[in-house]
């Protein structure tokens, strides 16, 4: 399931792209989806299976995420709250 | 049982002017000339090319009537409807002439392998936004240019090649400039698109109707 981060601003994208790469994460960089309100209008899109580790590394490294949505094949989604 | 269909033809047309093979500004005067006749009513104004349309249609509405458009084979009529309230316009007659269409819709000439100055990091993540962006837009370009730098997005290892495959198993068309590809050592490393020369790309450039230049 396609699980896609956003992030309050560009400099936190591209910290975390550069991060999670870094780490072996397999990530997207993605133009954030028309559905999802974001300050920024690139996010990052990842399978569900990582996003506890990203959660992780990316607390570790003070990039803060802005919010985490669950996208369904039929293009349906759902934020995450913790 | 009366159809809706028969209903909405009974609009009493009072006037037809026949508007074909005539050029701007005649099928408005005439049009401008029925409306300041007559006290309120429908006409019918036959053209035959789009801008005809649009400047009959302008006038029309620029005078406070009501426009409806139809297409009769290869001509156009344009019914107006003027009311009691409606004020012919005393405006002077504008010919907007519209360029011919030539249906080659969108093309998008992309010469970099990032987007904009400043700052080249930043314009290589615009350029990750471009492509998924470009198969949701409307209208959706029909082709896609790879040139000089840009040429090294359809090569291998280019972290853009999926969203660039995509687009083109949705149809639209993708041209990497061959002589770019050759410059770079990278003609064998091609991997989505066609191999262009400059004699096609010319040809695509002046054909569409609009080039967008990344």
């Amino acid at each position: 399931m396609r699980q896609i981060i956003t992030f309050a601003s560009i400099h936190f994208v591209m910290k975390a792209e550069k991060v999670l790469k870094k780490e072996g994460i397999d990530i997207r960089l993605i133009p954030t989806p028309r559905k999802i309100s974001s300050d920024c209008g690139m996010a990052i899109e990842t399978h569900y299976e990582n996003i506890e580790r990203i959660k992780t590394i990316l607390g570790n490294q003070k990039c803060s995420m802005d919010g985490i949505y669950r996208f369904d094949e039929k293009g349906g989604y759902s934020e995450q709250k913790d | 049982m009366v159809s809706i269909d028969l209903m909405r033809r009974e609009v009493i047309v009072n006037k037809r002017i026949d508007g074909r093979g005539l050029s701007c500004p005649k099928p408005v005067v005439m049009t401008k000339n029925t409306l300041e006749e007559m006290e309120a009513g429908t006409i019918e104004v036959i053209v035959d090319n789009k801008p005809a349309v649009e400047n009959v249609s302008r006038f029309a509405r620029n005078s406070g009537c009501e426009v409806k458009v139809r297409e009769e084979g290869k001509n156009f009529i344009v019914e107006v409807t003027k009311r009691e309230t409606s004020e012919v316009s005393k405006e002077e007659i504008v010919c907007q002439v519209e360029p011919q269409k030539t249906g080659k819709g969108i093309t998008v000439l992309i010469e970099s392998d990032t987007i904009g100055e400043g700052s080249d990091e930043l314009g290589a993540i615009l350029m990750r936004a471009l492509f998924p962006t470009l198969l949701e837009a409307s209208p959706r370009p029909q082709r896609l240019i790879f040139m000089n730098n840009g040429a090294k997005l359809a090569v291998e290892g280019s972290i853009y090649l999926d969203d660039i495959s995509k687009l083109e198993k949705e149809g639209i068309e993708i041209f990497v400039c061959g002589t770019c590809l050759d410059f770079f050592n990278l003609k064998d490393k091609v991997k989505v698109g066609k191999i262009s020369n400059f004699f096609e790309i010319t040809q695509i450039l002046v054909e569409a109707d609009k080039v967008i230049t990344i």
